[in-house]
């Protein structure tokens, strides 16, 4: 094990390269399995997931992020680790990184590992190389913890199959929301070569949920991807409507959507700062349509954007008014749901008081429903309180929502949650 | 009537079980060791431990849910004095209205009392992340703590579920108690100030993940007001990525 320190400054260096490359896949999660420890092995994952770390970017550090190469065959134009691009290259051996990655674990500083590569010489070699690894953790060093792999386009199924054994969750990136914009900026990487292994980890994450004992199941954690924000003129609406398909279509766990971050010399691609009052909308939308009960297309058309001057449920509410106010008292959970003002916690809370007693103004406040939002779309025992007319009732939310949102930059909800 | 007792959970059950056989309402819940406002309006009655008695208010709590038994186990744990009260009203409310009281959410002795609860269960959760050990020379993993609340013992079965076989300490230094496992099973010591001498490794491994937090982070995003939320900065002190420089010291 020493060997492996006797060049700790070069270890050192490329494991600065290698996380560094890794970065732009924001997955963080380590939740959603719970692999056990075993007799003589370390580690076990945590169904809710850990935060071990937070950066100055206000993101979460849960896991081991990194590059296996950067040394990348590919040119994808928005990529920083593209041919093209003059940066430092290197690359770790699996037992350098197995070392690595127990040992930052017995300390506590991860969950475990979130392994990609760049594609070095061919997709099949880079993903053989991330499986031997995946391995030679999970048998030789008995490691329990998460492992999140990521899936390479082009690559053979068997290689995908086989390493579902032994990862928790598997990704594939889609990164660009339409074949367009995937032909105009990653012309090596095929509709076809995303789709395929996504398929594929569909049915192995159905199989193995429809399994008895749920155990050793393969992909406990099921599938993931991740979107481009602003790299390409597509809208929030073609987003979303690709988002809730995948959902539907492939039971994908999350879609993470990430603001372009300008780091390549293409004229193809923008070189504004990274917008994240968007991101944070379309993760807002996100949500909605996972926990709240919307469609797509309920919050926009396929070729508009959300507007960024309200979240998306306010939005959608004033342009349902005929839909309000409902009685708090008696209305299903449903339409609690689709009140601005009450998120999913304090509508269970409702429902769950309702059980016992009837509520009032003041009930609502002390359980911690926005009042000076959900005021204008509710009745408690027959009373409003809110304002009627209609463009006074959209200045003042207007204003309710911009002093929340400071700057453009300052979102002080969480980066990678939705919840309102 | 301010009641005093010994600070022990089976002292607060006394309490409880005195307050409804004698029908007084308490107007403060004190523990003897800690200083309290003697008042011109209170008298002052301390309240011995029996062990009977206290099994027996146990025992209702449980009776009626179990869950909430496991709560007012975890609400004691909370640093501020204010607890023995809140969770004297809770159970007040719990023996009145029996299990409906769970579904008051509305109700403010409900509401403060689950605060208390999930403040309590959120620093477990927090520490389960953010608690770091070091690899000393002797082979046993050290890690230094400071919670805001009594946790320490709560911490166990996580880590010794994780790290089977691995000898490990964790050290709650504001409190100067130890939890000491040698891979199988825990105990725990008083400790004031220790002694240790970390490994090269370790040494090297701490600067690996200052470099790694470093290369994670994307400056063009910058924004420490989110960061504090998630992350404020009483748990930093003993976080690696935190420290100016690494050197010896095990703290």
């Amino acid at each position: 094990m020493l060997q492996t320190y006797v060049n700790s400054m070069d270890l050192q260096q490329k494991i600065k390269i290698l996380a560094d490359g890794a970065k732009y896949d924001v997955s963080c999660s380590s939740s959603g399995s719970n692999r056990a420890n075993q007799k003589g092995g370390i580690g076990n994952a945590s169904v809710c997931g850990i935060c071990h770390s937070f950066t100055p970017d206000g993101r979460c550090i849960s896991l081991l992020k990194i590059l296996l190469s950067n040394n990348c065959c590919f040119d994808c134009l928005y990529c920083l680790n593209r041919k093209s691009n003059d940066i430092p290259r290197a690359s770790l051996e699996p037992r350098e990184l197995c070392e690595l990655t127990i040992n930052l674990y017995k300390r506590n500083y991860i969950e475990g590992l979130f392994l990609s590569s760049a594609i070095e010489y061919t997709p099949n070699n880079t993903m053989e190389k991330l499986l031997t690894t995946v391995v030679m953790l999970r048998r030789h060093y008995n490691f329990n913890g998460y492992i999140h792999l990521k899936a390479i386009p082009h690559s053979d199924p068997k290689l995908i199959h086989e390493a579902a054994k032994y990862a928790d969750r598997i990704s594939v990136n889609i990164e660009l929301p339409t074949s367009q914009g995937l032909k105009l900026l990653a012309p090596s990487k095929t509709k076809d070569s995303i789709i395929k292994p996504m398929r594929q980890l569909s049915l192995i994450y159905q199989e193995s949920q429809e399994q008895k004992n749920k155990r050793n199941a393969p992909l406990p954690a099921g599938q993931t991807t991740q979107l481009i924000i602003g790299a390409t003129p597509d809208s929030d609406g073609t987003i979303l409507k690709l988002s809730e398909a995948l959902y539907r279509i492939y039971s994908l766990k999350r879609v993470y959507y990430s603001a372009y971050v300008p780091i390549g010399t293409s004229s193809l691609l923008p070189a504004t700062p990274p917008n994240t009052l968007r991101e944070n909308r379309l993760y807002q939308a996100d949500w909605l349509i996972r926990f709240y009960g919307f469609n797509a297309d309920e919050l926009g058309d396929e070729n508009s954007n959300l507007n960024y001057l309200l979240d998306p449920k306010t939005d959608w509410a004033l342009r349902n008014m005929a839909r309000f106010p409902i009685e708090i008292n008696t209305a299903p959970y449903e339409e609690l749901l689709r009140v601005p003002g009450i998120g999913v916690k304090g509508a269970w809370r409702i429902m769950q008081s309702r059980k016992v007693g009837s509520l009032t103004w003041e009930d609502l406040k002390r359980m911690r429903i926005t009042l000076k939002r959900a005021k204008h779309f509710i009745t408690v025992k027959g009373k409003f309180e809110g304002i009627e007319n209609y463009s006074k009732l959209s200045q003042n939310l207007i204003e309710q929502s911009s002093s929340r949102q400071i700057s453009m930059f300052d979102s002080d909800q969480g980066l990678l949650t939705g919840e309102l | 009537m301010l009641f005093i007792y010994d600070g022990s959970l089976e002292g607060l059950m006394c309490v409880i079980f005195t307050a409804y056989e004698t029908g007084i309402e308490p107007a403060g819940i004190y523990p003897s060791h800690k200083e309290y406002q003697t008042s011109m309006l209170y008298e002052s009655k301390y309240i011995s431990t029996d062990m009977q008695k206290a099994a027996r208010v146990a025992t209702g709590i449980k009776r009626i849910s179990y869950a909430a038994y496991a709560d007012v186990l975890l609400a004691f744990r909370h640093m501020i004095s204010e607890k023995d009260m809140v969770i004297y009203k809770f159970l007040r409310l719990l023996f009145d209205k029996k299990a409906d009281a769970l579904k008051m959410l509305n109700h403010p002795d409900v509401i403060k009392f689950n605060l208390f609860v999930s403040q309590v269960n959120h620093e477990i959760h927090r520490l389960h992340g953010f608690l770091r050990f070091r690899e000393t020379a002797q082979g046993v993993f050290y890690a230094p703590i400071s919670p805001d609340h009594y946790i320490l013992d709560l911490l166990a079965p996580h880590f010794m579920n994780r790290y089977k076989g691995m000898p490990f300490c964790i050290h709650d230094v504001s409190r100067s108690k130890m939890l000491v496992c040698d891979g199988y099973s825990t105990r725990l010591i008083a400790a004031g100030e220790v002694e240790i001498e970390l490994t090269e490794r370790e040494m090297l491994m701490q600067l690996i993940w200052k470099d790694y937090y470093n290369s994670v982070n994307i400056e063009q995003r910058a924004n420490p007001r989110l960061q504090r939320q998630f992350l404020p900065t009483r748990y930093r002190k003993f976080m690696t990525e935190f420290k100016n420089d690494i050197s010896k010291s095990h703290i």
